[in-house]
């Protein structure tokens, strides 16, 4: 099996410029974890996850120092998601991607998703993303290899 | 190539290299240093065991050791607790807690390192700003400053002291009697800048003064055990460099026996402890000081501290403008470049200065005579060495590295501050605090004196 067999061809995506709301929208409403970021001819820019997204609400100071989060008003959540809604997805997308390929095996695609941890696992050529593999594919053909081998 | 010229063309290229922070300053004085051994201008036994040429240990130990004492005491919380008790005290008054947060840098960096100050005092700051809704950049800067003045204050504040009291075998309680009370001068002068250039645009809404006061400070200690400890020991040890002196110890011995102590009573795991020295800068040192070694031991330095001495013209009698244009090229030297390589570079030429003043060049100048080194002529020009070096690093964005951490701290929490932001209350602030040290050399080694 080759990641170009199990990806979806055409994966719901989002504009880097699109803002922090439309984002939140978007994954609210499709019940997603995360998307891959594109721009003009579906360029694949960046992925952005929940992770990325709750990472914008925390000060700077919260990641040198974890405990000051306790100290924070309460009602900072709020202020701050006012603050953030109309930043881009491009400031606060993951850039640094691993990209996987059409024909790279099912094997290779699961050592990425587990060394690198991703959340969003897009296909590329070049630039370009020709795919999104789905973390729910994947674990139906699990399922399905599984069946098969107990029938034999 | 003869000796003199390749050993000063290492010196020239490694100083150069650190200046142009094209590669790390570690990489270049460990590369330079390298090569003055290999190409034996300075022979290992030298760069390793002699006092004249060599590491100067004093120095690296008293570094690694207060390194770990600190290392173990920011684990207790207490530097994030002491800034929040001092943002209730001043009741969430934007000036005052900036006036009172630059004290307690100032009073932390003069006894701890002033790196380790800013980098705990930080990410508190912004939270203090976040909290208020204000821009953290003023509370960050003044900071820095604080940090940088404070340090100028002890033997033990900022590394240009430690290197200066072990090479001119100045005392902690030296330090004390000479630079403290210029240092206190200057912080109430400094605190009545930064007054008038912040205090009025610092105005809060009360309701959010209330959020200062209703942060719980107390869930910050997280070893109450540890911190007694390390406070003891903290104690202890600065006690010991207070009397440091009449024991006839080297400060170093008093740290690495102030470490040792924390050590055996604190449980930490020693692979741990070791993790928080900054060995980086402890190999910048031990690669400068084999350079430096070896631009003395080809005669470099003699040949400069004699242009200093054409230059200036110091007495036996009189080195007055010897002492004011070692404080002002000082300055301006160590706002360019690192204050701790310059630093390196002055003792030995001091030294040698003295050598020619006081025995025409006859002794040796890393063996003087305490009645030499500690001359009451010669004596303001050490104080105006310090006093230059450490205030001379608030100038510019990299003068202090304090200044590097504060700035790539801001940057981190998406506040930037640019260099020329920080220049344009760096420069005034060191321009400011190096006349009052001038003011106060001159009157008080040669007015004061006088009559």
């Amino acid at each position: 099996m080759k990641a170009k067999n199990i990806m979806n061809p055409s994966p719901i995506t989002i504009h880097a410029d699109a803002t922090i709301q439309d984002l939140v929208n978007l994954l609210n409403d499709k019940k997603f974890d995360g998307l891959c970021v594109v721009e003009g001819e579906n360029k694949l820019v960046g992925v952005v996850t929940l992770f990325e997204l709750y990472e914008a609400f925390l000060p700077g100071y919260v990641m040198m120092k974890e405990e000051l989060a306790h100290l924070i008003h309460d009602g900072y959540f709020e202020k701050k998601c006012r603050e953030i809604r109309n930043q881009p997805v491009r400031s606060i997308m993951r850039s640094d991607l691993v990209k996987i390929k059409e024909e790279d095996t099912l094997i290779s695609v699961l050592a990425d998703i587990v060394k690198s941890r991703l959340q969003v696992v897009p296909v590329t050529r070049g630039d370009t993303l020709i795919g999104m593999i789905h973390k729910k594919s994947l674990l139906s053909y699990t399922s399905k290899v599984l069946i098969e081998n107990h029938s034999n | 190539m003869n000796p003199f010229w390749t050993a000063t063309l290492i010196f020239i290229i490694s100083y150069a290299v650190i200046v142009s922070e094209k590669i790390h300053k570690t990489k270049v004085a460990l590369a330079g240093a390298s090569l003055m051994l290999i190409l034996k201008i300075v022979d290992q036994k030298e760069a390793f065991h002699s006092e004249e040429l060599g590491i100067d240990y004093n120095v690296i130990f008293l570094l690694i050791s207060m390194m770990m004492i600190i290392g173990i005491m920011k684990r207790t919380g207490i530097f994030e607790y002491v800034a929040i008790k001092s943002a209730k005290i001043a009741k969430g008054e934007p000036f005052r807690i900036m006036a009172i947060f630059s004290v307690v840098t100032a009073v932390a960096s003069a006894f701890l390192d002033n790196v380790t100050t800013v980098l705990l005092l930080a990410p508190v700051t912004l939270l203090v700003a976040d909290e208020l809704d204000m821009d953290p950049i003023p509370f960050l800067i003044t900071e820095a400053l604080a940090s940088n003045i404070g340090g100028t204050a002890t033997l033990i504040g900022d590394p240009p002291n430690i290197m200066i009291a072990s090479k001119a075998r100045l005392t902690f309680m030296d330090f004390i009697l000479h630079l403290a009370p210029v240092v206190i001068i200057i912080m109430i002068v400094y605190i009545y800048t930064i007054k008038l250039i912040f205090g009025r645009k610092l105005k809060v809404k009360e309701d959010l003064k209330k959020r200062i006061m209703e942060i719980q400070e107390k869930d910050l200690i997280k070893d109450p055990v540890l911190l007694r400890k390390c406070l003891a020991v903290l104690g202890i040890t600065i006690f010991g460099f207070v009397i440091h002196g009449f024991l006839h110890f080297e400060p170093a011995t008093i740290a690495l026996a102030g470490a040792a102590l924390l050590f055996l009573i604190s449980g930490e795991k020693p692979h741990d402890i070791f993790l928080e020295v900054e060995w980086p800068s402890i190999f910048f040192f031990i690669g400068l000081f084999i350079i430096v070694g070896g631009v003395v031991k080809v005669g470099l330095i003699e040949k400069m501290s004699r242009m200093m001495i054409d230059l200036t013209g110091p007495t036996q009698t009189n080195m007055f403008t010897t002492s004011m244009v070692i404080l002002w090229f000082s300055a301006i030297a160590s706002a360019i470049v690192d204050n701790i390589p310059f630093v390196a570079t002055m003792n030995p030429l001091i030294l040698d200065m003295a050598n020619n003043i006081y025995h025409a060049g006859g002794a040796a100048s890393h063996a003087l005579p305490p009645e030499t080194i500690h001359n009451a002529v010669l004596m303001p020009v050490w104080w105006a060495l310090a006093l230059g070096a450490c205030l001379g690093g608030n100038g510019t964005a990299i003068g202090a590295s304090a200044n590097v951490i504060i700035i790539g701290m801001a940057e981190k929490a998406r506040k930037p501050i640019s260099f020329l932001k920080f220049m344009a209350y760096g420069i005034p602030i060191m321009i400011e605090t190096v006349v009052i040290s001038m003011i106060y050399i001159w009157v008080r080694y040669y007015i004061l004196t006088a009559s």
